[in-house]
């Protein structure tokens, strides 16, 4: 569906249904709720002198003034507002970052309008309100009904998504399945000043994404204990994004040679869901069912080879690659919960889900490409063997994966001052999808890697039994795992309201084909909550984790390589060359790695005088992998606070700052190069030798301060200020043990340029009424956004394909100072 | 037949305190509680009351608050009246236990034993019914972010990192992700697990395909932060070093294992692809899975 017709969808069925989750809005308004309203300056009441706060202790924000219906004929009552006006920017409002999720596209925008019409005797009523109408970040919403018996809602909201605004985009047809080299290129027969040639010709462009979501749902409840849903939502995704597209990794000295293309979205998804919930004083009880359909129009991507790869074994056969897009699928969903009531004011809940995702897609050829590519009778492929479905081993993916999900949870309190409680949660996701890459025409094992790019050098990954070959997998690994969880809690009342809670939980994971079969983690956790003291709610708790597990088998999916068929002989096995490890055995996945983590947080929510409110919260946690080479460990603590003043319903003031640091410890061993080959996986060995290992320490600080005011005179101007300010920066700092931990050519670990980000950004506004019913509002926004990042620096295409082969789009973050400037009328109907 | 059993199912047990009231009616409470009542008015629970379907719909603010006639006499004692404020005195579980008299069940079936019930959070601390100040769901404030972050600071700042959800832009709420009223998945996940959550917004990246990444179908967290991050794509860290926390497989000529350093930057002495720009994935792009009979290095 195209986006106006999903645009109307969703506006037709605003007297219609809708969804029930998320609320639509964009950045001007990101609420999506009524921007005319202003605060009342009644406030909550008019009785009490005491300002109202949440039972955790937060003064409740000031009401807004409610809104006013007239009266129809008829019994009827309507009522409505509008706000719309100008919108310009200047400054660098182009930038990426800046217009990431938002339109600011200059001139004539409607802000907001909502229409509300009641019937107070039949009880009908209908409501419906939106903005930005016309622009990429427009959002509607709408709901109808009866209250109590039936609800319809429907929404709309588009979300633009910019990737890029200053792209070198070299190929024709982006945003197709098919990208083009321009004249005079020619596909795999160019040299790098021939594509340089081209580059300094092409104009910069955008790469955008633009998600366009609709929604309907409807809520029937045909007596009090029961209540009837059902809900579709219709996702559309149009554009294109930077993608890879490689030929040549660096495998020996040779360039890389990696294109940076662009990925075509044009799919959609068709989301459903109904269900029934029901409620009495004994039971409760939801059933669900959801489907989603996802389908994509663009199943593959091709792209023309910029490069001349060499100027032997066939490489001018490398004309193309050709990627493989997300393939269509469907997930659907059964869900079943039951809560019942049980003696010492108990509760026993349970629930039971399970779902099945799967594709079928049509599987494409192992190779876009034609011809002989390869040394003969060394690693030579004819790739027209290789172009076709006959050499698929299948002729659809047939995935598909079910998962199983059981719960249960009983909650007791055997006496007034004491609550007692144990679940125990299983989930099992089996996978059925085993792919073995073999070739029924030529009988062989293997695929054409990179569309025959790698054989142009001295790789392969046909395997042919007596040939040399290096290790490579030939057939997929079907990861899944079951987890099983119970957990027994203890809550004791200290005081009146004062509550010490205790928790032990067990985590048992199973896995297959991962590196551990199986990992168990204990947790034990102490908490306290107290609003004992009038001044103040406090939270603490403290939680330790320890997770081991089975042993930790390095190379897990041996028998998924070609090592293990029968014929397969590795590199210079003559001369007593032996297959390279699968990877350092001493390495740990943190995933899965043995883990001891502590867990500290604090909070609380002051009340020191009766129209202010203050909170801080803390927390910190340590984790230690336990491991010698993978992630080591990590650690982070963030420290919050806010203050908030409410003098009076026209005066509300606030400031707050964020503070967090985060620490993490990478170490690894480069290989060396061993000749003949080694299997020594170990570190120290040959392969791994300690003169190579290399640590990585990653700090990370960012912090923040935010504050603002809103001042209301005399209701017929109101003052809007806020501002913040947010600034992270990270150092990476190595430690290397010689000049073999490195990259060749170099010999000494200068540390990478700090990542840093900083960013104001001022919002104000200022209303003023002009007559009863209307107000003009003048708002200026003002953003500078600074940006340091190593990964783009001096990311210039030109240089960059000149010295290191990748042909990049050359997208850059870059520092903005923009300045918008908005002038509105307010009107109420 | 099951229309009629159902209705003669009994409602969820009553939370008020026996003080030997009686109702005084709606136009009692409106006489001394002229601004609450006009703020509540364009309420859903207005709506309700104008229409009702039952008896305790009937009641109007008494409904909620229960009986009025000893607080009418005594308007200065709070333990007469059940108000759903810190200053009221009313218990958590007294104000929960009246809320959850028409709304237990359904979406709040897991509420008993949640993390927000056990941190004895009260529905009036994220909700505020006498007053329409969200434009949905009643809320104590406009937005469901603004109401999170009162006690989730930290989360309001991961949304101003570099790389971050459209949340602050108006465009998700947290409570697309999380269902704070109580959920079978930690941490009040709406989805059975954290992939499957995801793949709501993210169905392309389901699959199942025919050459997986191992630590990307068992959680997406293993390698992304999800409310916001200072790398691209909300990732946990930059690569190469993100991949090099796993990845140590060794090549015979340095990949992916050798470190690379300022000069592998694009001004550097030995530019290297694994550091610039996508970084590893520049080659891995089907870094999610692939679907490509020769994609079994995600290269395709």
């Amino acid at each position: 569906m195209k986006r106006p017709a999903a645009v109307l969808v969703a506006l037709v069925t605003a007297a219609g249904p809708a969804l029930a989750q998320a609320a639509p809005g964009n950045t001007l308004n990101p609420s999506g709720g009524n921007t005319t309203r202003v605060t009342d300056e009644r406030g909550l009441s008019d009785l009490l002198s005491i300002r109202r706060r949440s039972p955790a202790g937060f003064l409740y924000p000031d009401p807004l003034v409610p809104d006013r219906l007239s009266d129809l004929a008829g019994g009827w009552r309507y009522g409505g507002s509008l706000e719309f006006g100008g919108l310009w920017t200047t400054g660098n409002d182009d930038e990426t970052r800046f217009s990431e999720f938002t339109d600011w596209s200059d001139g004539a925008f409607l802000e907001f309008f909502d229409l509300t019409i009641e019937h107070p005797e039949s009880g009908f009523y209908a409501d419906a309100n939106g903005g930005s109408a016309g622009r990429d970040d427009q959002y509607y919403y709408g709901k109808i009904g009866l209250p109590g018996l039936v609800d319809f809602e429907a929404s709309f909201s588009g979300v633009p998504h910019l990737f890029a605004g200053d792209a070198t985009n070299i190929y024709e047809g982006s945003g197709s399945g098919v990208l083009r080299l321009p004249e005079p290129l020619v596909p795999g027969d160019n040299g790098d000043a021939e594509i340089v040639g081209v580059l300094e010709t092409t104009p910069e462009s955008s790469l955008k994404l633009q998600r366009d979501r609709s929604q309907l749902s409807l809520e029937f409840h045909p007596v009090t204990a029961l209540t009837l849903f059902a809900r579709y939502s219709f996702d559309d995704r149009s554009g294109e994004r930077p993608f890879g597209g490689s030929l040549i990794f660096d495998s020996g000295g040779e360039p890389e040679r990696v294109v940076e293309t662009t990925e075509p979205r044009d799919s959609h998804t068709h989301n459903f869901t109904g269900g029934a919930w029901f409620r009495s004083s004994m039971l409760l009880a939801n059933f669900e069912f959801q489907g989603s359909l996802f389908r994509n129009q663009d199943s593959t991507l091709t792209w023309d080879n910029p490069f001349l790869l060499a100027s032997f074994n066939g490489a001018q056969n490398v004309k193309r690659g050709r990627f493989a897009l997300a393939p269509d699928n469907h997930w659907y969903n059964v869900k079943g919960d039951v809560s019942v009531v049980l003696p010492w004011k108990g509760r026993l809940t349970t629930t039971a889900s399970w779902s099945r995702a799967r594709q079928d897609a049509d599987l494409i050829p192992p190779t876009v490409n034609t011809g002989l590519v390869g040394f003969p009778g060394f690693n030579g492929v004819n790739l027209d063997e290789w172009n076709t479905e006959a050499a698929l081993s299948r002729s659809h993916a047939d995935a598909q994966v079910d998962t199983l999900l059981l719960n249960a949870r009983l909650d007791l309190r055997p006496l007034d001052a004491l609550r007692l409680r144990a679940g125990v949660r299983y989930y099992d996701q089996q996978n059925d999808t085993r792919y073995t890459a073999r070739n029924p025409s030529t009988g062989q094992f293997g695929y054409i890697a990179e569309d025959g790019a790698l054989n142009v050098f001295d790789l392969s990954r046909v395997f042919v039994p007596g040939v040399e070959s290096d290790d490579f997998r030939y057939r997929s690994s079907p990861f899944d795992y079951r987890k099983l969880d119970y957990e027994i809690n203890a809550d004791y009342q200290l005081l009146g309201r004062t509550t010490l809670s205790g928790r032990y939980r067990r985590e048992q994971i199973y896995r297959d084909e991962r590196e551990r079969e199986k990992t168990r983690e204990n947790q034990a956790r102490v908490g306290l909550t107290s609003r004992d003291v009038r001044w103040a709610t406090l939270r603490a708790s403290y939680e330790y984790r320890d997770r081991e597990g089975a042993p930790y088998e390095y190379f897990p999916n041996r028998k998924d390589y070609v090592s293990s068929l029968p014929g397969y002989v590795p590199f210079l096995e003559f001369l007593g060359g032996e297959t390279p490890p699968f990877t350092l055995a001493q390495l740990r996945q943190y995933d899965i790695a043995d883990r001891e983590r502590h867990e500290a947080k604090l909070s609380a929510n002051f009340l020191p005088r009766d129209d202010l409110d203050l909170s801080l919260a803390t927390r910190f946690v340590d984790q230690d992998y336990g491991a010698s080479y993978g992630l080591e460990g990590e650690r982070w603590g963030n420290v919050d606070f806010e203050l908030g003043f409410q003098p009076s319903p026209v005066v509300q003031t606030y400031v707050f700052g964020h503070f967090e640091a985060r620490h993490r410890e990478l170490a690894s061993i480069n290989d060396a190069f061993v000749f003949p080959p080694s299997s020594d996986p170990n570190a120290g060995g040959t392969v791994f030798p300690l003169d190579n290992s290399w640590m990585l320490h990653t700090d990370e600080v960012s912090w923040g301060v935010g504050t603002g005011i809103r001042l209301q005179a005399v209701s017929h101007i109101v003052l809007d200020v806020n501002y913040l300010f947010v600034q992270t920066e990270e150092e990476y700092d190595f430690d290397i043990a010689g000049p073999g931990a490195l990259g060749t050519g170099l010999t000494a670990a200068q540390d990478l340029p700090n990542l840093r980000t900083r960013n104001h950004l001022l919002q104000s506004s200022i209303r003023f009424s002009i007559i009863e019913r209307a107000s003009l509002r003048l708002f200026y926004r003002f953003e500078r956004s600074t940006i340091r990042d190593f990964s783009q620096r001096n990311l210039v295409p030109e240089e960059v394909l000149l010295s290191s082969g990748a042909l990049f789009l050359g997208h850059i973050d870059r520092n903005f100072d923009v300045h918008v400037i908005g002038l509105t009328l307010q009107i109420h109907l | 037949m099951l229309a009629t059993w159902l209705a003669l199912q009994p409602g969820v047990g009553r939370a008020e305190p026996d003080t030997g009231a009686t109702f005084v009616g709606q136009a009692s409470c409106r006489a001394c509680h002229a601004v609450e009542a006009d703020h509540w008015s364009p309420t859903v629970h207005a709506r309700l009351a104008q229409r009702p379907r039952n008896e305790l719909e009937r009641l109007g603010c008494e409904g909620c608050h229960g009986r009025g006639s000893e607080h009418l006499k005594d308007p200065s004692n709070p333990q007469l009246i059940l108000a759903f404020t810190r200053e009221s005195g009313t218990s958590v579980e007294a104000m929960n236990g009246m809320c959850l008299e028409c709304h237990a069940g359904g979406p709040r079936i897991h509420w008993n034993g949640s993390a927000h019930e056990r941190q004895s959070l009260a529905c009036s601390d994220c909700h505020n019914p006498m007053s329409k100040q969200s434009p949905r769901r009643l809320l104590a404030k406009q937005t469901v972010a603004q109401t999170c972050f009162t006690c989730h600071p930290a989360q309001r700042a991961q949304f101003r990192k570099r790389s971050h959800m459209p949340l602050l832009e108006g465009k998700i709420s947290c409570s697309d992700c999380h269902q704070p009223h109580g959920s079978s998945t930690d941490p009040l996940l709406r989805g059975d697990t954290v992939n499957q959550l995801c793949y709501t917004c993210h169905a392309e990246k389901r699959g199942p395909y025919l050459w997986e990444h191992a630590p990307v179908i068992e959680s997406c967290l293993n390698c992304h932060h999800p409310h916001g991050s200072n790398h691209q794509g909300l990732l946990i860290a930059p690569a190469p070093f993100l991949c090099n926390q796993c990845h140590d497989q060794p090549g015979g000529f340095g990949h992916p294992n050798d470190l690379l350093v300022r000069g592998n930057l694009a001004d550097g002495d030995f530019p290297d692809g694994r550091i610039l720009n996508r970084g590893c994935v520049n080659c891995h792009a089907q870094i999610h899975g692939s679907n490509h009979p020769s994609g079994a290095r995600f290269h395709r």
